[in-house]
């Protein structure tokens, strides 16, 4: 019985550890592009569960060369896509990238990530916390309409 | 004297449309006006707007006949393929309005227009277009055929670098889809960030107005289909 439960305690701890990172990555996505496109934007919901302010340092994948921060601005109707520096995330904050505004940038991409594809991102915040998030790949004209019923579109009409 | 000309055809619209609102059509009209009016739509006019797009080619590499817009609605969309995040909600907004508006986008002809030639070959804008609505026409061409339809249009599009990116840089550029009536005029911009229902819901809102206004433009509809 107490080997068992010790077992069990050693098979946790290295799971815990993983999934206790503050910063959280939900609803995870990547557009659909063509097999030949030199970047891919990528979107989520981050939040920071934790006490503390934190700030994302880094994410990677072997599904890209590099990937970085990037945020969509707009000023005088001129759209303008520029690198953020950093991203801080205030104690029970949340900070949502979504299509014309935030955005991993997800450069070099591995030709021929379809629709349906999942693509592991590794995520460092600033306590050191990594964890890998499953980023859904969709296609374009069904993911970007978040604001839509999406029961009533359709999906046989789209483009794969 | 072209300004004065330009003041007096935009008072006569003025008037049409008020006799427009005070026969009491939707209240998404009054967006419009105020497009109208205060917006840049009104700086630029005129039939020749058109002309600039016979310099480029579509996605399939053919010359492009700007008369084949000519009768019917159109909205442009300038921007270009590199550019993961404003350009395919832009054209997924628009894909998705098309669709809603089914039949009614018959009378609509969607282009997309390049602000980045060096890169976008027809193939690069066919590959890219496959991923939206089928009724959507890209067109390229040479770096003078694309400025001479990006200045058409008013239409701002300058070069950033970031050495990070595939290439060097990236394109700021306006992003806004350009409605223009069956006789070729800039209508209204509506911004291509907002969601496919308020480009719908702008749409929608349009046509029968310029419908009321130029019934003619009912008759250039009927022609054209
Ligand atoms: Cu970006």
């Amino acid at each position: 019985m107490m080997r068992r439960m010790m077992m069990v305690v050693a098979m946790a701890v290295p799971v815990m550890s993983a999934m206790a990172c503050d910063l959280k990555v939900e609803s995870a996505w990547i557009r659909e592009a063509p097999s030949n496109a030199t970047s891919l934007a990528g979107y989520a919901v981050l939040s920071n569960a934790g006490s503390k302010g934190l700030s994302v340092v880094s994410a990677s994948s072997a599904a890209f060369g590099r990937i970085e921060m990037h945020e969509t601005l707009m000023a005088n109707g001129i759209a303008m896509m520029r690198a953020l520096d950093k991203l801080e995330i205030a104690a029970g904050g949340k900070v949502e990238f979504v299509p014309g505004g935030k955005h991993f940038m997800l450069i070099n991409p591995r030709p021929g990530l379809r629709s349906g594809d999942a693509v592991a991102i590794k995520f460092k915040d600033s306590s050191g916390c990594e964890s890998t998030i499953q980023f859904q790949v969709s296609a374009a004209a069904a993911a970007a309409t978040d604001t839509m019923d999406h029961s009533k579109m359709d999906h046989s009409a789209m483009h794969h | 004297m072209r300004e004065a000309s330009r003041a007096g055809k935009r008072r006569s619209v003025y008037i049409r449309m008020a006799l427009v609102m005070t026969l009491g059509v939707a209240a998404g009209v009054t967006m419009f006006i105020a497009t109208l009016r205060s917006g840049p739509a009104t700086q630029v006019t005129g039939r020749n707007t058109l002309a600039a797009l016979s310099e480029l080619v579509d996605q399939q590499g053919r010359p492009f006949d700007a008369a084949k817009i000519h009768g019917r609605y159109a909205v442009l969309y300038f921007g270009f393929t590199f550019c993961p995040d404003a350009c395919p909600l832009a054209l997924s907004n628009l894909t998705v309005a098309l669709r809603q508006l089914d039949p009614e986008a018959e009378k609509i002809e969607s282009v997309f227009i390049s602000v980045d030639p060096a890169r976008d070959t027809p193939e690069k804008l066919n590959e890219y277009l496959a991923h939206f609505s089928s009724r959507i026409i890209g067109l390229t061409g040479s770096v003078q055929a694309i400025q001479a339809a990006e200045q058409s249009f008013g239409v701002i599009a300058l070069e950033h670098n970031d050495a990070n990116l595939p290439g060097g840089y990236t394109v700021d550029h306006s992003n806004d889809f350009i409605v223009l009536s069956p006789s070729g005029r800039v209508l209204m911009r509506v911004p291509a960030n907002l969601s496919a229902d308020e480009l719908l819901a702008q749409l929608r809102t349009l046509i029968p107005v310029v419908e009321a206004i130029q019934p003619q433009a009912r008759l250039h509809v009927s022609l054209a289909s």
